[in-house]
């Protein structure tokens, strides 16, 4: 999920459950409850869709990394999956890793 | 003919599911309910609500949008025992045998206040019968009753006290009567 939403910044987009379940192969539940934890950590931020009032089907929610997510992930991914962290040029994924506050992210 | 019949019926029932469209809308009501069962967060269930909901809706079949409503049920049950199971281990305050508030696991707690409910069961019954005795001409009730609340508060220490309070007030009308 981190690798999805750290691909999905460096294309400028942003993300839905859906989608992160079909990228990750992973079930909804297993999915959800990593973008809970990431939430609750403030790594990521999510927003509505934006639907014209006629629509009739619910909203999806879109998550995108936050400044502190971005260099989480980039920590986490670094020390499990450090192949995930370059593109098939061999340039680093997701954009620049922006600089924290001391004790800002882990 | 049986395995022929079988599989009509299930082609049946599909085709019709597909036709009359009642397991997406089953599956939101699930995916939605799921939501609310998981998180303790109403915010964050209600977000997540309208959120499994839009992505049940985008799966291609009926029965699959059912089926991925179920899975997140599943989640969710089992997130919520978890939670309960979780909750049996919290602390609450509860009375120590010195008599000091200290704090105590819910399961602990629930377990000797059951035991001293069933005791306390035990007691009016016991009651009920040496008051019997006593009309035949045999045993005292002030006795009993005595040697009962006796027992009654060294169970209850380790109880809650509103526990202890429910014993004790009981034992007390049962010996007034």
């Amino acid at each position: 999920v981190s690798a999805c939403l750290l691909r999905a910044r460096g294309q400028g987009e942003a993300v839905h459950g859906w989608v992160l379940m079909k990228q990750t192969g992973r079930s909804g539940p297993t999915v959800y409850g990593v973008l809970d934890r990431m939430e609750d950590w403030g790594w990521i931020v999510g927003y509505w869709e934006d639907l014209g009032p006629e629509s009739s089907r619910p909203r999806r929610r879109f998550y995108e990394l936050t400044p502190e997510g971005l260099a989480g992930v980039r920590e986490l991914l670094e020390e499990r999956r450090p192949q995930e962290l370059l593109d098939v040029h061999g340039r680093p994924v997701g954009g620049a890793v922006p600089k924290l506050a001391p004790g800002g992210a882990s | 003919v049986i395995a022929l019949t079988v599989v009509t019926g299930i082609v049946l029932v599909l085709a019709i599911d597909e036709y009359a469209a009642l397991s997406p809308r089953v599956a939101e009501k699930v995916a939605r309910w799921s939501a609310r069962l998981r998180y303790d967060n109403p915010k964050r269930a209600s977000i997540r609500a309208e959120e499994l909901a839009a992505l049940v809706r985008v799966r291609s079949w009926n029965l699959l949008k059912l089926a991925t409503a179920l899975c997140f049920a599943s989640a969710a049950v089992r997130a919520r025992a978890r939670r309960a199971v979780a909750g049996l281990y919290a602390q609450i305050p509860a009375v120590m045998d010195d008599g000091r508030v200290a704090l105590k696991k819910v399961a602990a707690v629930a377990v000797t206040g059951a035991m001293a409910l069933t005791v306390l069961v035990a007691v009016e019954s016991a009651a009920t019968r040496t008051q019997g005795n006593i009309r035949a001409g045999s045993g005292s009730v002030q006795d009993a009753a005595a040697k009962l609340e006796a027992a009654l508060l060294v169970l209850s220490k380790d109880t809650l006290p509103a526990v202890s309070a429910v014993s004790i007030g009981k034992l007390r009308h049962a010996h007034d009567a």
